[in-house]
């Protein structure tokens, strides 16, 4: 496994030199709290590391290799969680220096939305890598973004409903907290379990 | 004991069937896995190493049922090149080091340093910079630096410049100096296998022709080159396969039916796997 993700650390190396310029460019803009957006790029981590292995067909090689497929499998998760939680501590780090330049507090508020992204980023990487895996990543991708739109299709027409529903909500923030926390965690379960069940009938 | 084994081994695609195969390699020999291109060969190697799933038969490797929960462990022992399969291609030689030194127990820097530059190879230009001959060389400098028992590899010398490929089949001479090394080495480059194989097994059209003992099969046949007619004057099972052209007829024959006087030509591996295909498609 450690073999496994320093490979994904080599193969990434670049992108994540970039991606850290592109966290610090987007938290100067004033105002805006993009950082947080950079759990949702993080989350995407895994889908590049799959598309270097694929260019090079790695997953052959790796087959010959001393490593188990649950292993090959979980690997690519734990880049993506890596990633989600290292951008959840990112954004905290920029919301105590902006407080210190700034002087504006970090609510309670903030701190719920850096958290619930960084679920939302968990929650994105559960149902994207199962398609990776199973459709390979130029394939997968396509049927993701199909997804993605007929989800913000549904979620814009209930937005109404939806927006009447929080406001008459008794829901406090803990539980706001775990609700996201938990779904995160049993979708990325049923996920594993999926994509363990793909790679192990999958013809290298 | 044999370092491979494989008995009645079959898998089914929907458009290729490797049929029944058996072979096996003994330990401190090099055997070639001769065939065509599609003939079966990469599919026997996923088979050997529990890549793909087999429909029928079984496979024992370095002494292990190769489905068993055990084999994961004994892939430490075997280093396998494959043709076009390769680490992703931003790494370079010094990362690729750090990652196998993370997947083998026995990866020796040192021999693999000294390997890298035996072959020369560079330790910071990133892979997808390497020309073929040096992904193949790099390749075999990786498979053979955790210290494996048995080598695979998958035509390793295909598309290589004869000075490159004459380079790696000395390093798998080498290799084998230690009897309890193997390798199993795929090609349709049948001139190279000629140079280093103990063993030929012939792979046709998903089906093995033959696996014998390359100074075997040099001894056992023959090419001719003669007339139709006096090929059919001959006792039934010398002639196994022949070819008439614009300048005569050359048949395959085994030598001890040929009868005396009939004068036979310099014949290489290439000849006798060549009018052996042909033979099995005529069969």
């Amino acid at each position: 496994m450690k073999g496994l993700l320093l490979k994904d650390y080599y193969t990434l190396l670049k992108q994540l030199k970039l991606y850290l310029v592109f966290i610090v460019i987007l938290s100067l803009i004033p105002e805006m709290n993009l950082s947080r957006i950079a759990s949702i790029y993080a989350a995407m981590l895994p889908i590049t590391a799959i598309a270097f292995d694929e260019r090079s067909k790695w997953d052959q090689l790796a087959a010959m290799m001393p490593y188990s497929k649950r292993d090959l499998v979980l690997s690519k998760y734990l880049i993506g969680y890596v990633g989600v939680v290292f951008c959840c501590l990112l954004s905290f780090v920029i919301q105590g220096v902006i407080y210190l330049v700034t002087k504006q507090p970090v609510t309670s508020e903030v701190a719920l939305t850096i958290v619930i992204t960084a679920c939302a980023a968990l929650i994105l990487l559960a149902i994207n890598l199962p398609f990776m895996f199973r459709l390979g990543v130029e394939r997968g991708r396509v049927v993701f973004m199909v997804l993605i739109a007929v989800t913000v299709f549904i979620g814009m027409m209930s937005a109404e409903s939806a927006k009447q529903v929080l406001e008459t909500s008794t829901m406090t923030p803990l539980m706001l907290l775990v609700i996201s926390g938990l779904s995160a965690l049993v979708v990325n379960i049923a996920s594993i379990l999926i994509s363990l069940r793909i790679y192990r009938n999958k013809t290298v | 004991m044999n370092a491979i084994e494989l008995n009645g081994v079959t898998k089914q695609y929907k458009e290729f069937l490797l049929d029944n195969v058996s072979f096996s390699l003994p330990r401190g020999a090099i055997l070639g896995l001769v065939g065509e291109n599609g003939a079966g060969k990469s599919t026997t190697i996923k088979l050997i190493m529990n890549a793909i799933r087999r429909d029928g038969g079984s496979i024992r490797v370095l002494g292990e049922d190769n489905t068993a929960q055990a084999f994961e462990a004994l892939k430490q022992d075997i280093g396998v090149v494959l043709d076009e399969a390769y680490f992703p291609e931003v790494l370079n030689a010094i990362q690729v080091g750090s990652v196998m030194k993370h997947t083998y127990h026995r990866w020796d820097d040192g021999l693999y340093q000294r390997y890298l530059k035996l072959l020369d190879i560079p330790l910071k230009k990133a892979f997808r910079d390497f020309s073929r001959g040096m992904k193949m060389k790099f390749a075999i400098a990786v498979a053979l630096s955790h210290q494996p028992k048995l080598l695979i590899m998958d035509e390793a010398t295909s598309g290589l410049d004869p000075m490159v490929r004459d380079e790696i089949l000395t390093l798998f001479n080498d290799f084998t100096r230690d009897e309890e090394h193997s390798i199993l080495l795929s090609s349709h480059i049948v001139s190279d296998l000629e140079k280093v194989c103990d063993y030929i097994a012939f792979l046709h059209k998903g089906k093995l022709v033959l696996c014998e003992e390359k100074d075997r099969l040099l001894e056992e046949y023959a090419i001719v080159k003669t007339t139709q007619t006096a090929l059919d004057q001959m006792a039934a099972d010398t002639v196994v396969s022949s070819k008439t052209g614009p300048y005569g007829t050359e048949a395959l024959v085994r030598k001890a039916l040929l009868p005396r006087g009939v004068q036979t030509e310099f014949t290489t591996l290439e000849n006798i796997i060549l009018f052996l295909a042909k033979g099995g498609e005529r069969a």
